[in-house]
């Protein structure tokens, strides 16, 4: 017995925003991860060579 | 040596942090929090989109800085900071947009409606993507750096313009609300969700800006330098 | 500053944009093509939305925006491709003139350039579109053309001199100065539809407040930021 203007249900938007939140930033953070490891295991880069400032 | 190992682990402290704050805000708002008087339950995506709005935003100014800095002193870690931000940038605005879509369906009835704000954001994001893109055709690395940077501050005019046009202009999408004015059992969930948002945006800008240093450096390594221009997105 | 150093600065502009519109003028041919490409778009849009007339005056300033648009993209990649043929700029660099007189030179000759645009394509939109041509409308659309050639030329200056050097130069332009540009075109838009189809509610002001807003931060920013792309060279 909602009262006029409310707006009723509406669960499916809400779970759909907050899956679709989870989904973008751990798939994001993920793909930096992956790609920093990759960057890592080449052997022709120093691994250190991030901190460095060569300009 | 605590030094050391500090400045290793700082940007996970800030994810880990982060990701915690948004899993207790997120559950407090999914639960605990009550539905809006008017909304109903549809106001709990508020909780999410809001502070993921207000976070792009700030990432974006964090890009300008950075890019001022960058053409400032030339040096390459402003231009990798300037990169991993706009970046991060672009991938918030990116979940701005259909955050926001699903709040619109159910409440205005639409998915998109070409109104001021959901229009500058649109534009917002096209511009600061450009940037990235440019950054793919330039190989000569100067260049690119003063190239981002100058696009990156010229695409910032659009990031107030984003911010103070639902005040400039009468808009469907509402203005700013001040915490007073909302259900404190709503805003605590928004305000943890706000700071979870902001520590993962700061942990993802240092990988990508580690990433992107590395990059740098392992171009100046490889004779020919299109080898490791790849450029993600 | 002093006041001997801005007379200097200002002659300098002068001098530099006296070059570059004697350049234009000399290659004119490129102008009277890309001013026949803007005409061609206007009728190309009357065709394709038909003989409805009612829809062709209700989209009217839409199109006509959008011819001036195309045209000027054209005119910045051949004036910088000018620039660039026997290393002009690089020349320019070589003189005792700053970063922000070479940007404001080249704006000002290029905003000249378009600005030409504007008495040949409004009235044939009108008379394509309206069907008639009514004297103090296409003042008023020659008016808020100028505002606009101001907008467009800045950042186009800028982001030209930029990507001429690029290969993918014809990509990179539009990608990098229409989304820019939206505010500009958008009230652009809005302010020529309001002359073409009549401004009952008096909103002009507030279009044209807009386009002055944008026009200022855009020359302001990009003179400063021309000095950097410049230095960078080729």
């Amino acid at each position: 017995m909602a009262p006029q203007g409310v707006i009723v249900g509406g669960w499916s938007y809400v779970i759909a925003t907050y899956a679709l939140s989870a989904v973008v930033l751990s798939a994001y953070a993920g793909t930096l991860l992956l790609r920093l490891r990759r960057t890592r295991h080449d052997p022709s880069r120093d691994p250190s060579a991030g901190e460095g400032d060569a300009t | 040596m605590l030094k050391r190992a500090l400045k290793r682990l700082w940007p996970g402290i800030f994810g880990f942090s982060g990701l915690l704050m948004l899993l207790v805000g997120s559950t407090l708002a999914l639960s605990w929090a009550p539905p809006e008087r008017h909304m109903g339950d549809v106001s709990r995506i508020f909780s999410i989109h809001v502070p993921v709005a207000q976070n792009a935003l700030l990432v974006l100014l964090f890009a300008f800085c950075f890019a001022i800095a960058s053409l400032w002193t030339g040096r390459r870690r402003w231009d990798a900071a300037t990169t991993a931000a706009v970046e991060v940038g672009v991938v918030l605005t990116l979940l701005l947009l259909p955050t926001g879509m699903l709040w619109a369906r159910p409440t205005w009835g639409v998915w998109w409606t070409w109104d001021v704000r959901l229009t500058t954001s649109l534009i917002g994001l096209i511009l600061f993507a450009t940037v990235l893109a440019l950054r793919s055709f330039v190989e000569d690395e100067g260049r690119r750096a003063t190239w981002t940077a100058v696009t990156t501050i010229v695409a910032f005019v659009d990031v107030p313009l984003i911010y103070f046009c639902v005040r400039w202009w009468r808009s469907l999408h509402q203005v700013q609300s001040s915490p007073e004015t909302v259900d404190a059992m709503m805003v605590l969930p928004y305000r943890i969700n706000a700071f979870g948002v902001l520590f993962l945006a700061i942990y993802l800008i240092a990988l990508r800006s580690r990433l992107e240093m590395r990059r740098l450096a392992g171009e100046e390594v490889a004779p020919p330098p299109r080898l490791a221009s790849s450029t993600a997105l | 500053m002093t006041l001997r150093t801005a007379g200097g600065i200002l002659a300098q502009v002068l001098a530099l944009a006296a070059k570059d519109l004697r350049l234009e003028w000399r290659n004119r041919s490129r102008i009277v093509a890309v001013v026949l490409f803007g005409v061609l778009v206007l009728l190309l849009f009357s065709l394709a939305v038909g003989p409805d007339s009612r829809a062709l005056v209700e989209a009217s300033g839409g199109f006509l925006v959008i011819a001036l648009l195309l045209s000027t993209t054209l005119g910045l990649q051949e004036s910088f491709r000018l620039e660039h043929a026997d290393g002009a700029l690089e020349g320019l660099r070589l003189l005792p003139a700053s970063g922000a007189a070479i940007f404001y030179a080249k704006a000002i000759s290029v905003a000249l350039t378009l600005l030409l645009l504007g008495p040949v394509l409004a009235p044939v939109a009108m008379i394509l579109y309206i069907g008639e041509v009514a004297l103090g409308g296409l003042a008023q659309l020659i008016g808020l053309w100028l505002l606009a050639a101001l907008g467009l030329a800045a950042p186009g200056v800028l982001y030209a001199g930029m990507t001429s050097r690029l290969r993918s130069q014809d990509v990179l332009l539009p990608l990098l100065l229409y989304p820019l540009e939206v505010p500009v075109l958008l009230s652009l838009v809005k302010a020529f539809g309001l002359v073409l189809r009549g401004d009952p509610m008096e909103q002009m002001g507030s279009w044209v407040t807009i386009l002055l807003v944008f026009v200022g931060v855009y020359w302001l920013l990009c003179g400063i930021l021309f000095e950097y792309v410049l230095e960078e060279g080729t």
